[in-house]
């Protein structure tokens, strides 16, 4: 029986991120919205903001991940710096998916992303 | 004769210096010779990189022709390489998925951008061994 999106996120997240216990610091979760944005996972126009209590902008791709798309190791996407994400994100072009009516924009800041990081714990 | 005169002398020549000087900074295969192989995964990197633009995914096969664009005025962006270590360590998987969701850039579009074909032999044949 396939895997769920779900399903296939949580595995997403049990393969990538070996420390689930740790609360990622804002320089850390700042890498990861870029590495999601890399990967198709979320989209947000522009740069993340520097600081954590700026708010900012961004969609969550509902149907992410699709396996057969993503490649099939992420070793050398997770060893980019920021500096490389964010150059390698301003080339990217706006997917199809964040168009869709069904695709909500959020409104967050770090304090939010650190409290839904908390579930994978 | 400075690299840019050059490039108005002899605009493939330049693009193929321009090509060692990137590979000489990158490649891991210092003094080997190139592979088919390498050549596809050095034309995801410079991509990657803003050197140029191609649509879609390349061809495997050594002798099919590839088009693609040069960005002419890329040789200002040898600077981005300073922090950009790691980027031609990606797998050719990993490139192949950034780059097909890459936007194609206003420089490809614009007339500075100079159209090449070549096939993986003839560019393996053209780059002396690093």
């Amino acid at each position: 029986m396939p895997k769920s999106n779900s399903e296939q996120f949580e595995d997403f997240i049990r393969i990538n991120y070996t420390k689930p216990d740790s609360a990622p610091s804002f320089e850390e979760a700042r890498l990861d919205m870029y590495r999601f944005k890399l990967l198709d996972a979320c989209w947000f126009d522009g740069e993340f903001p520097k600081s954590p209590t700026k708010t900012f902008d961004y969609c969550v791709n509902e149907d992410w991940p699709t396996p057969e798309a993503l490649p099939e190791n992420l070793e050398g996407i997770y060893t980019l710096n920021t500096k490389e994400l964010r150059f390698l994100c301003s080339q990217l072009e706006k997917p199809a998916w964040t168009d869709f009516p069904y695709t909500k924009y959020f409104r967050w800041t770090y304090a939010d992303i650190l409290k839904d990081w908390q579930h994978w714990k | 004769m400075s690299r840019r005169k050059r490039h108005q002398h002899d605009s493939n020549k330049t693009t193929f210096v321009m090509f060692e000087e990137v590979m000489q900074k990158y490649s891991s295969k210092s003094g080997e010779p190139l592979t088919a192989q390498d050549a596809q995964l050095i034309f995801y990197q410079f991509k990657l990189l803003g050197l140029l633009w191609f649509e879609g995914d390349l061809p495997v096969e050594p002798n099919q022709e590839i088009s693609y664009l040069f960005n002419d005025h890329w040789p200002d962006g040898l600077n981005i390489l300073q922090n950009m270590n790691d980027i031609p360590k990606l797998s050719l998987a990993e490139m192949k998925f950034i780059s097909r969701r890459m936007k194609k850039p206003a420089w490809a579009s614009s007339d500075t951008a100079s159209r090449a074909t070549i096939t993986y032999t003839e560019f393996v044949d053209k780059t002396p061994t690093l």
